[in-house]
């Protein structure tokens, strides 16, 4: 278990809050051209995507912790985006709740043996998955994500400045 | 479908706040005497547990919302407070993690339609429940453990002054 996961895991909320600095409200409810090959989602939506995403991934981490490999049920990430208002929630309290929840969930998982990464839950969807296996999905998530926040901001001419 | 569910949902954060408002850590950590009849749990583990469950129910909304009639499943409360470090967790963040939530998902509740709240799922343990009830129950939860936590606060000589 290469435990510096759990540090990119806890530096993931401040990554993303990055990733969206200086957009407007106009920027990040902006929807990519079809064609566009930058992701259909706006950056909005992205960002309460990924809020949704971690809320639920820290629960099945939790799940798998404390049960034995317990049942893990996917979710339907595109009927998410359609139903839940993500136009109308805010993005830098989902990008706060999402920063939170990772600092305090670093801390169960830094009080854990190496053994316990090998804990596996059932996910419905993806089969087999272990702790150390979820912490690594989290933090590439967050990455892909970021990813095409850039490739928008590029298209927008809003490129963020290193 | 009463509304007014949505107004007790939103603000209960602070409520929690202010129910620990004022306590030591050893206060947050003190366990009651078997037998005290005033729970089992620590302060401390009331409110982790309370941030577990408020992120875990959320998430189930949110499929009872975007999903047809989800399954949706249990989890074992007393395995997550021993197995999830409560104690080496922060109650202020749990808090703060719990008040952003609710804020954020109340932005959600508030933008459905009376009939969206007759949406249902299958809880493997409770059977067929609706969103409507489920907020009603993450209401009356959090009051249940405030109570405890009151009773708590008398034990340690800590009563809350009005």
């Amino acid at each position: 278990m290469d435990r510096s996961m759990i540090d990119q895991y806890e530096a993931g909320g401040a990554k993303l809050l990055r990733s969206i600095a200086q957009l407007s409200a106009e920027d990040l409810r902006w929807v990519p051209p079809a064609d566009a090959q930058i992701g259909k989602w706006s950056i909005q939506q992205i960002i309460l995507h990924l809020m949704d995403s971690d809320l639920m991934w820290a629960s099945r981490m939790k799940a798998i912790i404390a049960e034995d490999n317990p049942t893990l049920l996917g979710f339907d990430e595109n009927r998410f985006a359609a139903a839940l208002f993500y136009d109308d929630q805010i993005a830098e309290s989902a990008i706060g709740l999402l920063d939170l929840n990772r600092r305090q969930f670093s801390r169960v998982l830094r009080k854990l043996a190496d053994s316990a990464f090998s804990r596996t839950g059932r996910h419905s969807e993806r089969g087999n998955i272990s702790l150390g296996e979820c912490v690594k999905l989290m933090v590439e998530h967050i990455d892909h994500h970021v990813g095409f926040i850039a490739k928008k901001r590029q298209a927008m001419g809003k490129a963020a400045k290193e | 479908m009463d509304r007014s569910i949505i107004e007790q949902f939103e603000p209960a954060g602070g409520k929690l706040r202010r129910a620990i408002g004022g306590l030591e850590k050893k206060e947050l950590l003190w366990v009651p005497a078997p037998g005290a009849g005033i729970g089992r749990w620590s302060i401390q583990q009331v409110v982790l547990h309370l941030m577990d469950d408020e992120l875990i129910w959320t998430s189930r909304m949110k499929r009872i919302i975007a999903e047809d009639n989800p399954e949706i499943l249990g989890f074992d409360e007393s395995k997550f407070a021993s197995s999830l470090f409560p104690e080496e967790q922060d109650a202020e963040t749990a808090v703060r993690i719990l008040d952003l939530n609710r804020r954020l998902f109340s932005i959600v509740l508030r933008k459905l339609p009376d009939s969206a709240f007759a949406r249902t799922a299958r809880h493997n343990d409770l059977g067929t429940i609706t969103l409507g009830q489920s907020v009603q129950w993450t209401n009356e939860h959090l009051d249940h453990h405030i109570l405890y936590i009151m009773m708590k606060r008398d034990r340690l000589g800590k009563t809350v002054k009005d």
